[in-house]
């Protein structure tokens, strides 16, 4: 069994991550834990006319190892395995394209993302998961 | 100054470039960061300092230029039909082929100036001629529209990205008004004064088909374009008690 966890690096992001190992724990049978971050693509039209595919690819992962770093510490300081996965992409479309394509039980997912201003204007991410996914979704806050 | 500011038209035309300067500036903090990438980190600071104040620098002309041009006869007409392209392309969704054709990043200095400068140069191209149509000739707002546009060269404008994830409306309405402007701009061609003096509804009429004109094709055009792209950049698998390590795919 598969649980899917999308992370930006965000608090609630990172109250998913512990919230899906307290679940996992109480499980006979553990599931593996994935984490998924998803980079919104940097490339448009000018800017692949302009710099090269490999350098916007190294960049969009080095964001992405970023986004990726505080979640993989929780599970490491856990002591558990897990997978991690980068995508680039529309977040939604590629979380519940992926937790399908990994045959995931469920999403465990951050109830919003970023802070600041986009709080507000944002949690678009969950809503649309939520819309489109035919999995089940645990939304945390 | 102190009547303009209290006329309405006033506030429209500034919220008009705004709008204008925020939907086409997006790339540039982009490219500028993504040139600099490949330089040893001692010079990437340097880097990124020359290209967006040559970048400053030539926006400045090009927009004083766009001024001068945009006096002479015909090539307001020019303009609108250019305008309108912008605006159907606004509206398009990316073509997600990752072509191979793009510039090598560099690993020099002057190298990567010299790719933000004409990447600046192509990409304000846009900018500046909506910012010049919806200034129509006013000096103030033209600066205004400039020093707007500027912080936007160095800061990248990520929320601009996620707020049209969020409402995509707001880019069929940047596109409409991109339209508009360049409908108005059109309005203001001295070949087609003698016309538009006689038939006076021809000054909301000509901006608002223009904006619905672009609202169409880029309705039309768009529907062949609607498959998302989501790509796999790494993945990798961590065993509980063993060093972490990362796959790249």
């Amino acid at each position: 069994m598969k649980f899917l966890i999308p992370v930006d690096g965000s608090p609630h992001s990172l109250n998913a991550v512990r919230y899906a190992i307290s679940l996992a724990a109480a499980l006979s049978e553990p599931p593996q834990l994935v984490l998924l971050n998803v980079q919104r693509s940097v490339a448009t039209g000018n800017v692949k006319l302009f710099i090269d595919a490999e350098t916007i690819d190294d960049y969009e992962r080095e964001q992405g190892m970023q986004a990726l770093h505080a979640a993989r510490q929780v599970l490491e300081a856990a002591g558990l395995s897990y997978q991690y996965h980068l995508s680039e992409g529309q977040p939604a479309e590629a979380i519940t394209r992926y937790a399908a394509e990994q045959g995931a039980a469920q999403i465990v997912i951050g109830a919003h993302g970023e802070g600041g201003l986009g709080k507000h204007l944002l949690g678009s991410v969950v809503a649309k998961v939520l819309e489109i996914s035919a999995l089940p979704v645990t939304v945390v806050h | 100054m102190l009547e303009m500011i209290q006329t309405p038209q006033f506030w429209v035309d500034v919220f008009k470039i705004i709008m204008i300067d925020l939907l086409l500036s997006g790339d540039n903090a982009v490219v500028i960061a993504l040139a600099c990438r490949n330089l040893p980190e001692a010079q990437r600071r340097k880097g990124i300092l020359y290209g967006v104040g040559g970048a400053i620098g030539l926006r400045i002309v090009l927009t004083l230029f766009a001024v001068g041009l945009l006096a002479l006869p015909y090539l307001k007409l020019a303009g609108a039909f250019l305008l309108m392209w912008v605006a159907v392309k606004l509206i398009l969704p990316e073509d997600e082929g990752h072509g191979e054709d793009g510039i090598k990043a560099e690993a020099h200095l002057w190298g990567a100036v010299k790719t933000i400068i004409i990447a600046d140069f192509v990409m304000s191209l846009d900018n500046v001629l909506g910012v010049a149509a919806a200034a129509k000739g006013n000096m103030w707002l033209l600066v205004f529209g400039l020093l707007v546009s500027i912080p936007m060269i160095a800061w990248s404008s990520q929320l601009v990205l996620k707020l049209i994830d969020r409402y995509p409306v707001i880019i069929y309405a940047g596109g409409a008004l991109l339209g508009y402007v360049a409908g108005e701009m059109l309005v203001g061609e001295p070949l087609l004064g003698s016309l538009i003096a006689t038939v006076h509804y021809l000054h909301w009429l000509v901006p608002v088909s223009c904006a619905t004109l672009v609202l169409l094709i880029g309705i039309l055009l768009g529907k062949r374009r609607t498959e998302v792209a989501v790509r796999d950049l790494a993945e990798g698998m961590v065993s509980a008690g063993t060093d972490s390590q990362g796959g790249k795919k």
